[in-house]
């Protein structure tokens, strides 16, 4: 099967945490659905469809981390919105603005592989992602953080059959038992939960945990595996969504 | 159907002895980010400066605005939206800021949401920022029977040297019926330019805009990216020793490469520079003739 490959970075991101409302926090990487929102950005999918067209239904998904992951919080002044109103203007215990700490991804990059059934919008994709071309202009979780992408290849992968094997990319927890993953010195390994499998009708339903390396270093896994790996025929495996 | 293309807009400022973008929950300190030492401004603050001065200097409406009533107290959104008798298509065709920046408004069971078809990244500075805590005295006691006024403080950057990057996006006007024109980006740019000029108020007093420029792409064809990560402000100072425009020299080398390579791609390009500006290529100072040569440019004025 053939898988795109392609790398995304800005200054800054933020995919937020969806337990966290009035003090946000930011995933380490981009879960499924956003990244399915990344590249309806480049197609030009609009906000109904691109969770159709990019559902984990129909592709298959791989995110590697390529910087070390770094936050840092930022105090980001918004307009008050309790009690459903705003008064721009300071009445009784109503301040008009309320300033909120933001917690912010620092220079991140994430190197994204993809897989699609359908060949028409893989190849389409594969060819805006190749001339540098985004319909919509792509940023980092949210508006202001303006986003880059850059054309890594075209790259014919194999299913694998579960071996011993070291992955480039973030792997869900369910896919290994958790004696298997091998730690390593000098590694510092985390697990987040984040949201995978999001309808058009942007219903979450299913969160999984995930495990990765915070410099972004490949993950080692014993051979009790589920088949869920891809190698690539540069010899890079990752785990897919 | 707006009739405008994908363009990218590369915006330099500097502040002196001021206060570029307080942070509201770290005592008004100027934005810095610690791990790197550099200056940020939000997207926000610059889409302030240039709502206010279209609104201010060019008459034109603008919907995210304080206004007041008769008795001097600040109006809401609901009262906003009445000036516009609730009709959005009305608001979209009237407010310059809605057509270029988009909104979320919610009030009263209405609702509109409109992603912006220009988007600005945070600005940063081209080098580290020193931070400088400033103790003051005021002459007014605040409450009567007190002798004597009383102490005040505030952080400035002695030089900030800021950079913006940002994308007009035709695909994001035209799919949600936004009547985008090339009118509305020209009052922008300058906005920014004469905006930033024209801030009064004690932080922001000592801002000059340095350098503005447009590329505009042919139809069809996407943004480049990153204009800001072409250019280097180098100085032979230390970056905290800093205090003006003419300390560094603004290498242009990248961008000129980057521009080149792709002309095919481009349709023109606007661009206006502050003359205290020593731009460099090669390490040799150049003019901007010899900066944007071969490239359909054109310098322009405020």
């Amino acid at each position: 099967m053939k898988i795109l490959v392609f790398d995304i970075w800005s200054d800054f991101g933020h995919f937020r945490k969806y337990y966290t409302t009035s003090s946000p926090l930011t995933f380490s990487f981009p879960p499924p659905p956003t990244v399915a929102g990344m590249l309806g950005a480049i197609i030009g999918s609009n906000k109904e469809s691109y969770l159709r067209d990019f559902s984990l239904d129909n592709m298959r998904l791989g995110i590697q981390l390529i910087n070390p992951v770094r936050k840092i919080r930022l105090g980001i002044n918004l307009i008050n919105t309790k009690d459903n109103y705003w008064k721009p203007v300071h009445k009784k215990k109503h301040a008009p603005r309320t300033p909120i700490r933001t917690e912010f991804l620092h220079n991140p990059a994430f190197r994204i592989y993809i897989h699609h059934q359908d060949d028409a919008l893989f190849t389409k994709l594969a060819n805006l992602v190749k001339r540098h071309y985004a319909h919509y202009t792509l940023s980092m979780g949210l508006s202001e953080l303006l986003a880059d992408f850059r054309w890594v290849g075209l790259y014919e992968g194999q299913l694998r059959p579960p071996n011993l094997d070291e992955l480039v990319s973030v792997i869900p927890e369910k896919y290994f038992k958790g004696d298997n993953l091998i730690l390593e010195t000098e590694r510092r390994y985390f697990k987040e939960r984040i949201p995978v499998y999001m309808t058009p009708e942007r219903i979450v339903e299913s969160y999984d945990n995930v495990i990765w390396e915070a410099e972004g270093k490949p993950l080692r896994l014993g051979n009790r595996t589920k088949e869920q790996i891809i190698v690539l025929e540069n010899g890079d495996k990752i785990c897919y969504f | 159907m707006s009739n405008i293309n994908r363009s990218e807009i590369l915006f330099l400022y500097d502040a002196t002895d001021a206060n570029p973008n307080g942070d509201p929950i770290d005592e008004n300190k100027p934005r810095i980010d610690e791990e790197t030492g550099l200056n940020l401004v939000t997207d926000v603050r610059l889409k302030r400066t240039i709502r206010d001065y279209l609104y201010s200097y060019k008459k034109k409406d603008i919907f995210v605005l304080e206004t007041r009533d008769k008795k001097g107290e600040l109006r809401t959104k609901e009262e906003r939206l009445g000036d516009y008798k609730n009709n959005f298509d009305d608001l979209l065709i009237k407010c310059i800021d809605l057509r270029l920046f988009g909104a979320t408004i919610a009030v009263k069971e209405k609702t509109l949401t409109l992603t912006g078809p220009v988007q600005f990244k945070f600005g940063r500075s081209l080098h580290r920022v020193d931070l400088t805590y400033i103790k003051g005295t005021t002459v007014m006691p605040s409450k009567e029977g007190n002798k004597q006024g009383t102490f005040t403080e505030k952080y400035i950057l002695p030089y900030s040297l800021i950079a913006f990057y940002g994308v007009v996006n035709e695909n994001a006007a035209n799919e949600q019926q936004i009547p985008l024109t090339p009118e509305d980006i020209d009052l922008m740019l300058e906005a920014m330019w004469n905006g930033t000029k024209n801030l009064l108020s004690g932080s922001k007093t000592g801002q000059m805009p340095r350098l503005l420029l447009l590329v505009e792409h042919k139809e069809g064809h996407s943004h480049f990216g990153e204009l800001d990560k072409r250019i280097k402000f180098v100085t032979d100072k230390d970056d905290a020793a800093l205090r003006d425009v003419s300390d560094g020299r603004l290498e242009v080398d990248a961008l000129r490469e980057l521009l080149l390579a792709n002309k095919d791609e481009i349709s023109r390009i606007k661009i206006i520079i502050d003359d205290r500006v020593n731009l460099t290529m090669a390490g040799k100072k150049v003019t901007v003739a010899e900066v944007f040569a071969e490239l359909p440019f054109e310098t322009i004025k405020y």
